[in-house]
């Protein structure tokens, strides 16, 4: 196995070695991507510049870098706690679409409560919703034998059409005419913004809160030994008396759960409506952002930051410089290429 | 429209799928599972669609895609043996690659512009006498050439498997890769051989798409077929004749969905379109047990 033993009590020198790394990988991965820019007759040097003004250029820029963080930090939470106990969860995008979904119904349905009260029941909603996307797949695996890579990809077709079903049936906003959208969630179920004026809002307060949680579940209770023992090897943690059906339910549940956070976040922070494609990606573009955290709740941090980096800056550059919008996301996908490869080369 | 029309349709949808799971039972009777045959499909309906438009060759075309196939699938092969790589993982990365890296490769030729084939393209041939044979004519010898293609490959992949001593040597891997070992069998090389013909088949699969169905490419253009099709391997239980069966399932609920969007049924076409996903899972569920399974899939040698 190539994925990472961690050690629960880290030197601060460490920690930057495997930032360190992770930044090479992406600093590679865009390299050789501006072999691309070349091919394309365009000037890879202005590339890199227009990506870093399109990511930290203006305040614009900034919030909307931050605000793209908010979502990658919650699904790279999710590939994190599940990939780490090595359950290959590919689920993150349709959770998140049931974590808005439910979020959306919550925020429409109950728009009059207080936001005090209809806040902290949203959270709970969403998170529920996107629990329950992973309790599938965790039954399917456990019951029934179905890897769980092959059952989240065929549910996230499954979901994402399910909410395509809804927006242009039960839940279709009258007012709008072409485009499928919902209505827009009352203002009681909308997250603050932290700074007035930008797109930064509660959802990244939630997101850090998540991420110091789940770093404490995992590293100081039973629970978090327990799921450690079952991705080591489950069937000598049979033996030692741990339930490994019950765990393995548990951390796709959790970890199904934060992806539908994300779409929360998203929803109640940003989009304050439910539409088709409001997500670019951000479930896929977890399995890197994880990656790039090395699958630590605490490095996820550092990998939403960088692969923010490509879906504001580089995709601001690739608009710019009218190259292709895929581009962004081939590097997401070199980047895990490479980190393999790299892996591969230090041991 | 008549039952045989449809269930030549049937045929028509099941094709890709079976193409791709054939080689991916090859794959996994090695002890490797891949699904990233998704990526490997779009990366070939890509390859072959672009050279067929720009040479106005269809063959080259069809060269172009089986070969870009094999390259990812040799990277796959790369990574799940020689760096040992979780297979699963490996998958998922050949899967992204092969989605974006098509669609990237498409814009920088084409700037995105929808643009056919049409001209070109691998239409149906009517086979002389067979097509005449009431109800089997229409189904079968009305077709184009990947489904003749079909009629070849299953008996190819059975003899392959089941009446070679290569195929032995490949089952002797999935099953206990060090016990074959110790009888001489260089594990890595049959691996690396299994992979590149299942890559082979995914590329040919991909092709049908673009070459032989819709004569056109855009983005995700297999949508999920790949892994319809890795299913369908688990689903037939590693055997050829149940996945032979199950592909022209997975074809009838495709076409069915099709039809029942086309005779007007008030139904929303979302949920029309999540049959052949839930069928899939289903499918999965139904298997049951581990019977059949290589015993050494997935474990790194």
């Amino acid at each position: 196995m190539a994925l990472p033993n961690f050690k629960d009590r880290r030197k601060i020198s460490e920690l930057f070695r495997r930032g360190s790394i992770s930044l090479f990988i992406v600093l590679l991965a865009i390299t050789v991507g501006s072999l691309f820019i070349i091919v394309s007759g365009k000037n890879p040097l202005e590339f890199l510049v227009l990506s870093f003004k399109g990511a930290f250029g203006n305040l614009h820029a900034l919030s909307n870098f931050i605000a793209k963080m908010i979502p990658l930090t919650f699904t790279g939470l999710a590939v994190a706690i599940a990939f780490r106990n090595h359950l290959f969860t590919l689920g993150m995008e349709g959770q998140l679409y049931l974590g808005a979904l439910a979020a959306t119904w919550m925020g429409i349905t109950f728009g009059n409560l207080p936001a005090a009260l209809l806040l902290p029941l949203i959270i709970i909603c969403a998170f529920l919703a996107g629990a329950l996307g992973g309790l599938i797949p965790g039954i399917l695996k456990t019951k029934f034998n179905v890897h769980e890579a092959v059952s989240t990809l065929f549910l996230n077709y499954i979901f994402i059409l399910f909410v395509g079903f809804l927006l242009y049936g039960p839940m279709k906003d009258p007012l709008a005419q072409v485009f499928p959208l919902s209505s827009y969630i009352s203002h009681s179920a909308r997250l603050p913004v932290l700074i007035s004026g930008t797109n930064i809002h509660f959802g990244l307060i939630i997101a850090i809160g998540c991420v110091f949680i789940m770093n404490f579940i995992l590293s100081n209770t039973t629970f978090g030994y327990k799921s450690k023992a079952i991705g080591s090897n489950p069937i000598s943690s049979n033996y030692a008396g741990i339930n490994v059906s019950k765990n393995i339910i548990l951390i796709l549940a959790i970890s199904g759960g934060i992806a539908g956070l994300g779409g929360m976040s998203e929803i109640c922070g940003f989009h304050h409506r439910l539409m088709e494609g409001f997500s670019p990606g951000y479930g896929f573009l977890g399995i890197t952002v994880g990656i790039l955290g090395r699958f630590h709740p605490l490095g996820v941090i550092f990998g939403a930051f960088l692969v923010s980096f490509l879906l504001a800056g580089t995709k601001a550059a690739t608009y710019a410089l009218e190259i292709s919008a895929y581009f962004a996301y081939a590097l997401a996908a070199l980047v895990i290429l490479f980190y393999f490869i790299f892996e591969y080369l230090r041991k | 429209m008549e039952v045989t029309d449809l269930m030549g349709t049937a045929v028509r949808l099941s094709t890709p799928i079976l193409i791709a799971a054939l080689g991916e039972i090859i794959v996994e009777r090695a002890g490797m599972f891949n699904f990233g045959i998704e990526g490997i499909m779009l990366i070939a309906a890509f390859a072959s669609f672009t050279t067929a438009f720009i040479s106005n060759n269809i063959w080259l075309g069809l060269l172009a895609g089986v070969s870009s196939g094999i390259l990812l699938g040799l990277i796959f092969a790369i990574t799940a043996i020689k760096l040992k790589i979780h297979q699963g993982v490996c998958g998922i990365t050949i899967w992204f690659l092969g989605l974006y890296l098509s669609s990237l490769l498409y814009d920088l030729f084409f700037a995105g512009k929808l643009l056919s084939i049409r001209e070109i393209g691998l239409f149906p041939i009517h086979i002389p006498l067979l097509s005449q044979i009431p109800i089997l004519g229409p189904i079968f010898f009305r077709q184009n050439i990947f489904i003749y293609a079909i009629f070849f490959l299953i008996p190819i992949c059975y003899i392959l498997m089941f009446r070679t001593t290569f195929g032995l040597k490949i089952r002797a891997t999935g099953e206990n890769p060090r016990a074959a070992e110790s009888l001489g069998i260089n594990v890595h090389r049959i691996r690396y051989i299994s992979v590149v013909i299942g890559a082979m088949l995914a590329g040919i699969a991909g092709c049908y798409f673009s070459l032989g169905s819709v004569y056109t490419y855009r983005h995700n253009l297999v949508a999920g077929r790949g892994f319809i099709a890795f299913a369908l391997v688990w689903f037939g239980k590693w055997t050829i004749k149940w996945v032979v069966i199950g592909a022209f399932l997975f074809g009838s609920i495709e076409m069915l969905a099709i039809y029942i969007l086309t005779i007007g049924i008030p139904i929303s076409p979302y949920v029309v379109y999540m049959f052949p996903y839930v069928a899939a899972l289903l499918a999965l569920v139904m298997r049951r047990g581990k019977g059949g399974c290589p015993a050494a899939m997935g474990v790194p040698y």
